[in-house]
């Protein structure tokens, strides 16, 4: 292999996924990109291929899982570091496999795999956490100050439902993506999207749902005021209105196919 | 259609001729629940109930059952138990419905697949909650032994466990499924079948345990009805571990070989 250099590795960054990327994952395009392209040039320097940088970042996403789920206040913060630490590894490999030009089925289908595990396994220990360290979440410590009393073993049940919520509204959208692309005719189900509310809403939406958009931020405030019992709940929202949203859309667009 | 003629023959022809064979794999569908589902397929068809409606009233029922397990007392969890198996029963009847009319299409398979991945997520999470709500002799009995540190919540934990590895292994074939299928115009078919021999038994057997399809939902029943619902957690958080650790490492092994 040749000389290494950022601009040949930027270069492979193509426009079409910057367009998208400036859209939707508005967190990651302006904070994990840049980095993301040197860390890129580290790896290939190392000789790490795309699947390798895959299996890193698998890695590193559980140790963040396992510190958030079990850590104090400090093993918090590190586990939301090393969240963010992931997100850029899955960025890396995808830029590994671009420059080396060696994409391939198997490397989508771990890199997806990943990160369907460690974004499911992110929500549900941030819930855990909270119940095993109840004295370091705020909501906890002045529960009484609140409408509802907070007792610890919700934040346990909020972690999983938002894990499992995501999951499914994961699973539904794949199904109905692949049942899409197998039938041909797909051009009539676009006249959704032209609506600007539902666009400006789908923005917003892909910002905020999964775990490459505005979370790891928002995890790392958390992590740092001591309101990851916040964000359990949070999450917990926005994945099951994410799930809703998800299964009456899909529901309406293959109704729509048909007729 | 004329409605003088539908009977429950034609019925049980329209099912041979195009699924029987498919069926086969889930033993208990293929000789209990296909059977019964002929007569409210038959019902539903004299009412005039269409195949999606029939998905619907599926899933609404399969909902209920489940609320019904997770915030019930012991007959209201039998209820629940029924329920399931009932759902189990509609789930069947959709498919017979758009058989006999032939109505089939992507919409309603579909919803019919929507109604049973949510069903599939929410039963285990449901069980757990209903076990720690009104926790049972055996699991106090088995606290006790453990002189107190058990505590409930563990029965939680094990039924969001069992919820979220299951949605996790077929999110993971789909996936699979998805990548493989656009990018090679091989057909892929589902990653675990297609062997013959030892480990097909085997496949047979978890499959016929584990999935909604197979033997689930009358060892539920069987669970509900002999307060045996925390073992029940216990196994399931278990068995769909192992499953979705099999069914990735296979896929991951099949994904290379259609690489290479």
């Amino acid at each position: 292999m040749g000389k290494v250099s950022i601009k040949d590795i930027r270069a492979t960054y193509s426009k079409d996924k910057m367009v998208s990327e400036r859209r939707n994952k508005v967190w990651l395009y302006y904070t994990g990109r840049l980095p993301s392209f040197y860390m890129t040039w580290l790896f290939l320097h190392l000789n790490i291929s795309a699947n390798q940088a895959t299996y890193i970042s698998l890695v590193i996403g559980f140790g963040s899982c396992i510190f958030l789920a079990l850590g104090s206040y400090t093993l918090k913060l590190a586990g939301a570091l090393l969240a963010s630490l992931y997100l850029l590894l899955d960025c890396v490999d995808g830029n590994i496999a671009r420059y080396t030009k060696s994409t391939s089925p198997f490397g989508k289908f771990i890199d997806a795999s990943a990160s369907y595990i460690i974004s499911s396994f992110l929500f549900m220990s941030i819930g855990l956490g909270t119940f095993m360290n109840p004295n370091s979440s705020i909501l906890l410590r002045h529960s009484e100050s609140f409408f509802i009393s907070f007792n610890k073993y919700i934040f346990l049940i909020v972690g999983f439902w938002s894990a499992f919520s995501y999951l499914l509204a994961r699973l539904i959208s794949l199904r109905y993506k692949t049942m899409i692309v197998s039938s041909s005719d797909n051009d009539s189900t676009k006249h959704l999207i032209s609506n600007r509310f539902f666009q400006i809403s789908s923005i917003v939406f892909r910002n905020i749902f999964g775990v490459s958009g505005f979370f790891v931020p928002l995890l790392l405030l958390a992590a740092v005021f001591r309101l990851l019992g916040f964000l359990a709940l949070f999450y917990a929202v926005v994945n099951s209105i994410a799930l809703i949203f998800i299964m009456v859309k899909t529901t309406l667009k293959m109704k729509s196919a048909i007729d | 259609m004329d409605e003088q003629k539908l009977t429950l023959n034609k019925i049980r022809l329209s099912y041979a001729r195009a699924k029987r064979d498919q069926d086969r794999e889930d033993l208990w569908i293929y000789y209990v629940i296909r059977k019964i589902s002929f007569y409210p397929t038959w019902l539903f068809l004299k009412i005039g109930i269409s195949a999606n409606q029939a998905t619907f009233i599926s899933i609404i029922v399969g909902v209920v059952g489940c609320s019904f397990l997770a915030f019930g007392n012991y007959a209201t969890r039998i209820m629940g138990a029924l329920l399931v198996n009932f759902w189990i029963v509609l789930d069947c009847v959709d498919g017979n419905i758009a058989r006999y009319k032939e109505t089939l299409g992507n919409y309603g398979e579909f919803i019919d697949a929507l109604g049973g991945y949510l069903l599939n997520a929410i039963l285990f999470l449901f069980v757990g909650i209903g076990v720690f709500n009104h926790p049972e002799p055996l699991f106090k009995f088995i606290t006790r032994v453990f002189d107190g540190n058990l505590n409930e919540i563990i029965l939680i934990i094990l039924g969001a466990w069992a919820s979220l590895v299951i949605i996790l292994s077929r999110l993971i074939f789909h996936k699979f499924m998805n990548i493989f299928s656009q990018a090679q115009s091989v057909k892929v078919t589902s990653g675990v079948e297609s062997e013959k021999g030892f480990s097909h038994i085997l496949y047979l057997v978890v499959h016929n345990i584990v999935s909604l399809s197979g033997f689930l939902t009358p060892i539920l029943l069987l669970a509900v009805i002999f307060r045996l619902l925390s073992m029940f957690v216990l196994l399931y958080a278990l068995m769909n571990t192992v499953i979705l650790i099999v069914t990735t490492h296979r896929i991951i092994l099949k994904s290379r070989r259609v690489e290479t």
